[in-house]
């Protein structure tokens, strides 16, 4: 497979998205929890499955005060 | 050739409760029934077989599946579950459906045996009954809203997939937001693309990839700023090959890897979107019948070694030529097949769109926002 400037481009942002703070959060807020091989992906519904509802709301990716906010916008 | 966690997709009718616009099954009117014997011959088959190792994944498809008497299920999922036993083999139910059709009786089903969910729907409104409608033109939304919150009432968890039309590209923030209200979290996107009757693409225009691209950079933007609250499917996708450098996979280009059944026991590998294709040449993609055939019967099928043998060629093409492989993995064959009526070529609409422009917006919006020095 040949390099070219997309595999370099690529390069450059996993170190980003490794080394900075921002890059860990937006890894987190864009692909936390995905599968960790494109071999185990499958259909959109297998994404959704391993995580419940709530986990996948209320536990894991959207902080508490958050959907606090949520819940007082959804109120008022 | 050993496959890992196969996909098997089942089409337990040909019909379709609705006549979306887009909508590539050309016998979605008619009312074929697939038997108990397909069901018991393809899980004797599939649980038997030393093809595939891990457990195996059904997915009822290719036609609205809960437009079937639930009746068909109880009896289908039990035999299903009897003979996994006698393999000794683990599997998965899941459902791609229209959700229109949801009523407590279908939750109850999908609760008991654990069915995993994909709902169709393509965003607001104003944006969804363009497409997906009645066959009398009505919309078909407010029926989907129905039975999406049945599931979240039954706390059964699911994913979305959108279609994407030219128009819904002027609404990304609407998009987004209705998702967002509605706390649906998973969505993917297809496009509207040639597919099987489908003989017309919205994304044909000159600007379409300007305008593909603008909407999803706003969609990531929109998701980064809500912290995750929905996950895109095109964008962890990317992120993690970006991450992770992980080798480039696509399971609809590789034998065996799905596995595709029609209502009459007719099979084949590779993109289910083929079962609805006709084609002189092809054979009109059927490898055997499960009814007559054993699955191992496949590899030597002169239907299969032709496509596998094109799909190579292709697959060789889109390495050589494609500086997007290492993202990519190689081009859907249904989707070289409809727009160039053969499997042995590279690039297509669906992979300047749906491929390249996604990973394009993906790494412009990380170079915005964390700015590396980019040479």
């Amino acid at each position: 497979m040949k390099t070219n400037l997309l595999d370099q481009r690529s390069a450059l942002l996993r170190n980003e998205l490794q080394a900075s703070t921002d890059g860990q959060q937006t890894l987190m807020h864009l692909s936390a929890g995905r599968p960790q091989t494109d071999h185990e992906i499958l259909p959109v519904w297998e994404q959704a499955w391993p995580q419940t509802w709530e986990q996948n709301w209320e536990q894991t990716w959207v902080a508490q005060s958050y959907m606090q906010e949520r819940e007082e916008e959804d109120l008022g | 050739m050993r496959v890992h966690r196969p996909l098997v997709v089942l089409q337990p009718t040909t019909f379709c409760n609705i006549n979306c616009s887009y909508c590539y099954l050309p016998e979605r009117s008619r009312k074929k029934r697939m038997s108990m014997d397909i069901v018991r011959r393809v899980s004797s088959e599939v649980f038997s077989s030393s093809l595939f190792d891990g457990e195996i994944v059904f997915l009822w498809h290719l036609g609205e599946p809960l437009s079937v008497p639930i009746e068909f299920y109880e009896e289908a999922f039990t035999e299903i579950s009897r003979i996994s036993r006698a393999f000794s083999r683990d599997y998965v139910l899941s459902f791609q459906t229209n959700a229109i059709l949801l009523n407590q009786k279908w939750i109850s089903l999908i609760h008991r045996h654990r069915v995993r969910v994909g709902v169709s729907l393509d965003g607001p409104a104003f944006i969804h009954d363009r497409q997906r409608v009645t066959r009398s033109g009505k919309g078909t939304h407010a029926a989907v809203l129905n039975g999406v919150q049945l599931l979240k009432a039954a706390n059964i968890p699911f994913g979305v997939i959108a279609v994407l039309t030219d128009f819904t590209l002027d609404y990304p923030d609407e998009f987004f937001g209705f998702f967002y209200k509605h706390r649906i979290g998973e969505i993917g996107f297809n496009i509207d693309e040639l597919e099987g009757v489908h003989n017309f693409t919205s994304f044909s225009h000159s600007n379409a990839v300007q305008r593909y691209k603008r909407f999803l950079s706003r969609l990531i933007e929109l998701a980064d700023l809500h912290k995750g609250a929905i996950k895109l499917r095109e964008v962890w996708r990317n992120l993690r090959t970006i991450e992770l450098q992980s080798d480039p996979y696509n399971l609809a280009n590789k034998p065996l890897r799905i596995l595709n059944f029609d209502s009459e026991g007719n099979f084949s590998t590779f993109c289910p979107e083929l079962v609805a294709a006709k084609s002189s040449k092809y054979g009109d993609f059927i490898m055997g019948n499960i009814l007559h055939d054993d699955l191992s019967s496949l590899l030597a099928n002169p239907v299969f070694q032709l496509v596998h043998d094109e799909v190579e060629k292709g697959l060789a093409l889109c390495k050589e030529s494609c500086d997007y492989w290492s993202f990519c993995g190689g081009g859907e064959p249904s989707s070289k097949f409809f727009q160039h009526g053969r499997f042995d070529v590279a690039e297509t609409t669906t992979c300047k769109i749906h491929k390249q422009a996604t990973v394009d917006t993906v790494l412009d919006y990380l170079e915005r926002k964390l700015k590396p020095n980019v040479h």
